[in-house]
């Protein structure tokens, strides 16, 4: 049994490690792919440096427009998924995603205020969008925070409340502003339908680091997720500080997700199903959950934007159409496949 | 030194006052300690005050000499086993396990290979050891009562804190955990503090009971001696007489 035990353990890390390369090999794919062609060769070669020899419109295409838009992709992916698997453990609700606190409700308030202000120029590059949006969501998360303090015993069941309310209040504010604003609300519904189109190395720059915190927490919040899974009870009989870690958990999942939202628009439906996927595929242990989550994340994002980018080129349609329309059959077949066997 | 210390306990929630009431009592060492009580006499807010899980509202606890205190990691000197478990996710039984072992997992995300030898020792333990690949949600209500002793026992502590262990099983079931409880507190030296309601169990499973009323002591002392017709008369309010060597309704 113990060998048995240690082969699956085995063909969880070997599912990893091809997640990984499926995500290396998807990342020169998508550098190779645009209205400008650029061999897969080419691509890695100008991604490792080696640029002799090669058109300088090509090494423009790749460097300038598609390796920020790729790393963005990447981010955004494996940001939600993050996101949204620590918010499932932490709810113990396996249908919470990224934006359960009221996240995306505030980015939206954020970007709509940009682009009614006309605030579109930004700071150090940034763009008054991207600027706005991340303020909105952060914004929203410093509420929810607020509301924790204030509420020191407040139950995982009454944040959610709290994040539902929140994004309920900030929709209409929304509304409102649209309702008055009716001549500007095709950019804003655009915004909403998630696009990494528009990444920039500014963008990316100011992403990285906030990306790299975020995930950093959330992972060395493994070992108390993996308790607060089975309730604040058995977290508390382990020794962990309930509130405190919560609170430490939804700090580090709102910087994901404000990041994820401001390089990309409300991207649905990653951040649900990859972390759902992930347990699926590998278990209950939160340190491989989060690790499968990510590259699947990262994986899905990339090919749907792949798919954003080429399926009506040389328009482009919004990932986050393409994310549900991808990922709902590929979903619905992991569960059918998962209701014969545990993992 | 005692098993259990109680020095003036108390315990409200915000908006039921008087769930325990400046207890203080020392519970001399046994094997098997049982709490009993009517619903509501504070039989599991007690429990939880010992798991470190609530913080008591005035005075103090002790467990086995170690004073227990909320947000202190007190999982190397006892293990908490919950009345029944929410599980939002397909769980594996040696996953779930393996939560008894809180080092178990590498930072690479590995398991140590002697913290799986000892959760499979667990369930080899409560007779569960063929079940380690099932998902837990499907086991049975017995089966999943044991998997949970065994994930506590797998923690390796000298006390075992179990919430009515066998409230929902049938009488088979009932039967095999309070056996397998017994033999733990015989063979292997552990402490049980069970939450119970069947009195006639405590009084042939249990060495010592302590019976809660109305947040106060109702009684305690040795199981054969403290469990009688007077004490179950008193504590629950209802007669009842004594028929071969079982308690029953008069």
């Amino acid at each position: 049994m113990i060998q048995e035990f240690y082969r699956i353990e085995r063909r969880k890390e070997l599912g990893a490690l091809l997640l990984a390369i499926l995500c290396a090999g998807g990342a020169i794919l998508y550098l190779s792919v645009g209205v400008v062609p650029v061999g897969l060769g080419e691509s890695l070669r100008i991604l490792l440096g080696y640029k002799e020899g090669i058109d300088p419109g090509h090494i423009l295409a790749i460097e300038g427009i598609r390796l920020p838009r790729l790393i963005a992709a990447l981010l955004v992916g494996a940001g939600l998924a993050l996101s949204g698997a620590a918010y499932q453990s932490l709810f113990q609700n396996r249908l919470a995603d990224p934006f359960v606190t009221g996240v995306s409700a505030g980015a939206v308030l954020g970007t709509t205020l940009a682009i009614l202000l006309g605030f579109s120029s930004g700071f150090l590059g940034l763009g008054g969008i991207t600027l706005f949006s991340f303020l909105g969501a952060m914004g929203t998360s410093l509420v929810v925070f607020f509301l924790l303090g204030v509420l020191k015993r407040a139950s995982s069941a009454t944040i959610l409340l709290i994040g539902i309310s929140l994004n309920f209040f900030l929709s209409a504010v929304v509304s409102l502003l649209l309702f008055l604003h009716r001549n500007r609300i095709e950019s804003i519904v655009l915004w909403t339908m998630g696009s990494v189109a528009s990444a920039t190395r500014e963008k990316v720059f100011f992403a990285l680091p906030v990306f790299l915190l975020g995930a950093a927490g959330i992972f060395a919040s493994s070992r108390s997720l993996d308790y607060l899974v089975l309730g604040e009870d058995i977290a508390r009989a382990h020794g962990i500080r309930v509130p405190r870690v919560r609170f430490r958990i939804i700090l580090f999942a709102s910087l994901l997700t404000s990041v994820c939202v401001s390089l990309s628009g409300v991207v649905g439906f990653v951040g649900l199903v990859t972390p759902n996927m992930a347990r699926i595929l590998t278990g209950t242990r939160h340190r491989s959950v989060l690790v499968y989550a990510a590259l699947l994340g990262a994986l899905f994002f990339l090919g749907a934007d792949l798919l954003a980018k080429t399926l009506l080129s040389p328009s482009e349609l919004p990932v986050g159409v393409v994310t549900s329309l991808l990922g709902v059959p590929v979903f619905a077949g992991l569960v059918w496949k998962s209701s014969r066997r545990i993992y | 030194m005692h098993l259990l210390e109680l020095q003036e306990l108390s315990f409200s929630y915000p908006n039921r006052p008087g769930v325990l009431d400046h207890i203080t009592l020392a519970v001399p060492q046994a094997p098997f300690l049982s709490i009993l009580g009517p619903n509501g006499a504070g039989k599991s807010t007690l429990l939880k005050i010992l798991a470190g899980i609530l913080r008591p509202t005035y005075g103090t606890v002790a467990l086995e000499g170690v004073r227990i205190q909320p947000h202190r990691d007190v999982s190397t000197l006892l293990a908490y086993v919950p009345q029944s478990l929410y599980l939002p996710m397909e769980t594996r039984v040696i996953d779930f396990v393996l939560l008894g072992r809180p080092h178990a997992t590498r930072l690479t995300g590995r398991v140590r290979a002697y913290d799986v030898e000892k959760a499979f020792w667990a369930l080899e333990r409560v007779g569960c050891r063929e079940f380690w690949k099932e998902n837990l949600t499907e086991l049975s209500g017995g089966e999943q009562q044991k998997v949970l002793i065994a994930k506590a026992l797998a923690q390796e502590t000298t006390v075992l804190l179990i919430d009515e262990p066998v409230t929902h099983l049938d009488l088979r079931n009932q039967m095999e955990v309070l056996t397998l409880l017994r033999g733990l507190a015989e063979e292997e030296g552990r402490k049980i503090v069970a939450v119970m309601h069947d009195v006639n169990q405590a009084r042939e499973f249990t060495d010592y009971a302590l019976f809660l009323r109305g947040g106060k002591v109702g009684a305690a002392g040795p199981s054969r001696e403290v469990i009688c017709r007077e004490t179950v008369e008193s504590v629950f309010g209802i007669g009842v007489e004594e028929r071969l060597g079982l308690f029953v309704r008069s």
